[in-house]
């Protein structure tokens, strides 16, 4: 209290009863309306004279006036006591409990001892701020090892921690953390970094300090690539990946640092494959996923030539993509009429007088109008100089052993995306416009023009631009049968050495203001007023 | 004459018929009053041959032979003597205090008074002792009155007196009992609220040769208060007013005050060999004179 400045903050309890205070002047009309005095009429006053002038004074109409007023202050008093009057000052910040957890999950049992430790040192260093609850994250939920009001040592209850077992439920940790005290703070002992806006993000986590490598590893997903099914993993180093299905049954395929596995599947198989990772780690959840691999086909070829190509045939056969059933050579004149049966159609020494249709096109030494390439000079010689395109199909050619012998030239425009470069101009490029897909390649697929076909990498180069013209065909979909199952859990990565600053808590919250009845102090001031009135008029000051 | 022949139809309500029968048989003691049975500061040693018969004594040679009771020779075959008291100092003066002090209480007091004035007049009247009255302050309004017959204009003159003066005992003796007058047996009804003047009207009246009694009225309500609380008290003869707030307290200081009076004026009356005796105002008239004044030998 400054002074009678907290006089501004006195509220009531009843502030109901303050409306009597407008009585007071009530008090006044009554005292000018008060009894008179009655006369009495005695034989000798000399006598009552003698008794009053040994007995009091004469009343005065100063003494009058203050019997009234104090008669007011004490109604008053009596109305404010009524009222109950008191003043609320704000509490100190009040120390709150620092509830420590301890990481005593499975996946925290390679750290039990470093996670002990830690703990310990945490609540050490908090009990010097305020009470220290320790609780012992296991099994999914939280455990009360020592209750901040437990008179046992802290040291006696970190040797109480149970023994590291049960999974990592985030849900379930989050509404234990949640049932904590809202006001306390709370800090996790985990040799794990956690995840952004996670339940243990939102308290202060402190690293118990763990070995470097850890981490959480799991399938994240898996494709289809013609005769293998390219499993994608994380983490997975040093561990293999284990197929099953009823077609093949069990095969093992060692994970390499790549993070995708190749399974091998038979270019028709379809049906369900089992994925697992072994071995499991801590976080088995991830380890292990289902596939649904959808029946794949071939990809149905028309060849447009005025001649023989049997280097591309050959080709084509080799790649293992072509339905022969349904592919063929289709009249240069009338492919236009076939094209829409077929998933790609091979043009071999032909410029087209007329845009391409829609589609999907494999040109060699061919071009149609609308195209970003065209040709600009007769055949020449010409060499290979440089490979640009990063597939994986044609990192197997060698451009020094593509030697032109007579191919045209050509140009390529804006949008044309040269794949392999030539001394004289583009020779492999891949083309997209509008509803139009291809790959050019500027030289006939002829032992005489070139000696493409004579390399290895002809037959994958073929292969590969069938795969990326029709992927769809090439590469069935493959569908995780539980697609949430490949999400990582908790992923979590090793904390790296040295502790991290816990987060901020909750900042300190005030108490409860603290209420100061001024009752007792308006009761004393009724006392003293009444031992004033009672003085007045036990010395005749009242009339 | 009979008691109710004597009395009007006023004195009617000064004394009761039937009291008055009762009277009659009483007689101041006027031997007491008048002889040596109390010591004073006013020697009285008159004796001698007066109509009031006092007693006998036994005959001793140098006696007059006349007032030998022959009759008591007969019966008892001794020579006594008759003595009779002095005619001069058989007078009764009646003092009725007739100031506004007398009407406090409502009037019981001077209605009292009045009753007992009246009452011990008639026992004077009816053994032959003459009476004056003498109201108080005066002056005026005295009279006096001889004899049984003359009951009546006592009574009337009793009725007709009216209080509301204010008292001053010694200046109304003074009128009263001029030096040369006999004095006698004087009775002063008063309640004494005259401090100032009783005193010395006691003395006054005992330097006379008065054989003086006072009859002290007073009522209880005077030594109490019924109000408490603010009150204007008013002084029942000057008329002066004091305003107060009574409490119990005050009111017993009061009560004090009053017996210390009471007892002073007791206490001035024996030490000038007066005789005092107070009377309570609410006690019957025939308790008050057949009892009291009796048992104190006042009237016998």
């Amino acid at each position: 209290m400054n002074g009678l400045g907290f006089l501004r903050d006195v509220r009531f309890e009843a502030p109901r009863f303050l409306d009597a205070l407008w009585l007071l002047p009530l008090l006044v009309v009554l005292y000018l309306l008060r009894r008179r005095a009655s006369r009495v009429d005695v034989p000798f006053l000399p006598f009552w004279e003698r008794v009053l002038a040994s007995r009091r004074r004469k009343p005065s109409f100063a003494r009058a006036v203050l019997s009234v007023l104090l008669q007011a202050a004490l109604f008053a008093a009596a109305v404010l006591a009524l009222a109950g009057p008191f003043v609320e000052t704000p509490a100190a910040a009040v120390s709150r409990t620092t509830f420590v957890v301890a990481d005593r999950t499975a996946a925290a049992a390679p750290f039990s001892a470093e996670v002990a430790a830690r703990t310990a040192a945490v609540a050490a260093e908090a009990a010097e701020g305020g009470p220290v609850a320790l609780v012992a994250w296991t099994a999914g939920g939280l455990r009360s090892v020592r209750a901040a009001d437990d008179v046992r040592p802290l040291d006696e209850a970190v040797r109480l921690l149970p023994p590291p077992r049960g999974g990592r439920d985030p849900e379930t940790l989050a509404h234990a953390l949640a049932a904590l005290d809202p006001a306390g703070r709370v800090v996790v002992v985990t040799p794990f970094s956690v995840p952004e806006g996670g339940p243990l993000a939102r308290a202060g986590v402190v690293a118990a300090g763990a070995a470097d490598g850890y981490r959480n590893g799991g399938i994240r997903g898996a494709t289809r690539d013609g005769d293998a099914l390219l499993v994608r993993v994380d983490g997975a180093e040093g561990r293999g990946v284990v197929a099953t299905a009823a077609a093949f049954g069990r095969v093992v395929v060692p994970a390499d640092k790549g993070g995708v596995v190749r399974v091998p599947l038979a270019t028709d198989f379809s049906g369900r494959v089992g994925l697992e990772l072994d071995p499991v780690d801590p976080w088995p959840e991830d380890d292990a996923a289902a596939f649904d691999v959808a029946p794949g086909r071939r990809v149905a070829v028309a060849v447009a030539a005025a001649g023989e190509t049997p280097a591309l045939d050959a080709a084509l056969r080799a790649s293992g993509l072509v339905d022969a059933r349904r592919s063929g050579r289709v009249e240069p004149a009338r492919w236009r009429e076939a094209a829409a049966g077929f998933d790609v159609v091979v043009l071999v020494g032909r410029d087209e007088e007329s845009p391409l249709p829609a589609g999907r096109y494999l040109l060699a030494d061919a071009t149609a109008p609308g195209l970003p390439l065209a040709r600009v000079e007769g055949p020449t010689k010409a060499r290979a100089t440089r490979r640009a395109g990063e597939a994986r199909w044609l990192a197997t050619l060698d451009p020094d052993e593509w030697e032109i012998r007579k191919a045209s030239v050509f140009a390529a425009t804006a949008g044309a995306d040269v794949l392999v470069e030539g001394d004289r101009g583009p020779l492999f490029v891949r083309l997209r416009r509008g509803d139009v897909d291809a790959f050019a390649l500027t030289v006939p697929p002829t032992e005489a023009a070139s000696t493409l076909p004579l390399l290895p990498a002809f037959p994958l180069m073929v292969r590969g631009m069938l795969e990326d013209l029709a992927p769809a065909a090439v590469s069935p979909a493959v569908v995780a049968v539980d697609p949430a199952g490949l999400r990582p859990p908790f992923s979590e990565t090793p904390e790296p050495a040295g502790a991290r600053e816990p987060a901020a808590g909750p900042p300190a919250r005030p108490g409860p203001p603290i209420r100061s009845s001024l009752r007792a102090v308006v009761f004393a001031a009724l006392l003293v007023l009444l031992v004033a009135e009672w003085w007045l008029y036990h010395l005749g000051a009242t009339d | 004459m009979t008691a109710a022949a004597v009395l009007a139809d006023a004195a009617r309500e000064l004394l009761d018929p039937a009291f008055v029968a009762r009277l009659e048989r009483l007689e101041l003691n006027v031997r007491r009053l008048l002889g040596g049975e109390r010591r004073g500061d006013v020697p009285m040693n008159r004796r001698g041959p007066g109509v009031l018969f006092r007693g006998h004594r036994r005959y001793v040679a140098g006696d007059d032979p006349r007032f030998i009771d022959w009759n008591a020779y007969l019966r008892l075959g001794e020579l006594v003597l008759k003595e009779f008291d002095a005619e001069e100092s058989a007078r009764l003066t009646l003092f009725l205090d007739a100031s506004a002090s007398m009407t406090a209480g409502g009037g019981v007091k001077f209605a009292q008074a009045l009753r007992l004035a009246a009452a011990l007049g008639f026992v004077a009247l009816a053994r032959h002792v003459p009476v004056r009255f003498v109201p108080l302050p005066g002056p005026g309004g005295e009279a006096t009155f001889d004899g049984k017959g003359r009951v009546g204009a006592l009574l009337a003159a009793l009725a007709a007196t009216k209080p509301g003066a204010k008292t001053g005992f010694l200046r109304a003796f003074q009128a009263a009992a001029p030096a040369g007058r006999a004095p006698g047996v004087a009775l002063v009804v008063s309640d004494f609220y005259d401090v100032d003047e009783y005193a010395a009207g006691i003395k006054f009246l005992r330097r006379r040769g008065f054989h003086v009694e006072a009859l002290h009225l007073f009522t209880p309500d005077e030594l109490r208060a019924e109000t408490l609380g603010p009150v204007l008290l008013r002084d029942l003869e000057s008329g002066r007013t004091l305003r107060a707030t009574l409490r119990p307290d005050l009111v017993l200081a009061y009560r004090e005050t009053v017996e210390r009076h009471f007892a002073e004026v007791a206490g001035q009356c024996r030490a000038t060999g007066a005789g005092y005796h107070r009377l309570d105002a609410r006690e019957p008239l025939e308790s008050l004179v057949l009892a009291t004044l009796r048992a104190r030998n006042v009237v016998r």
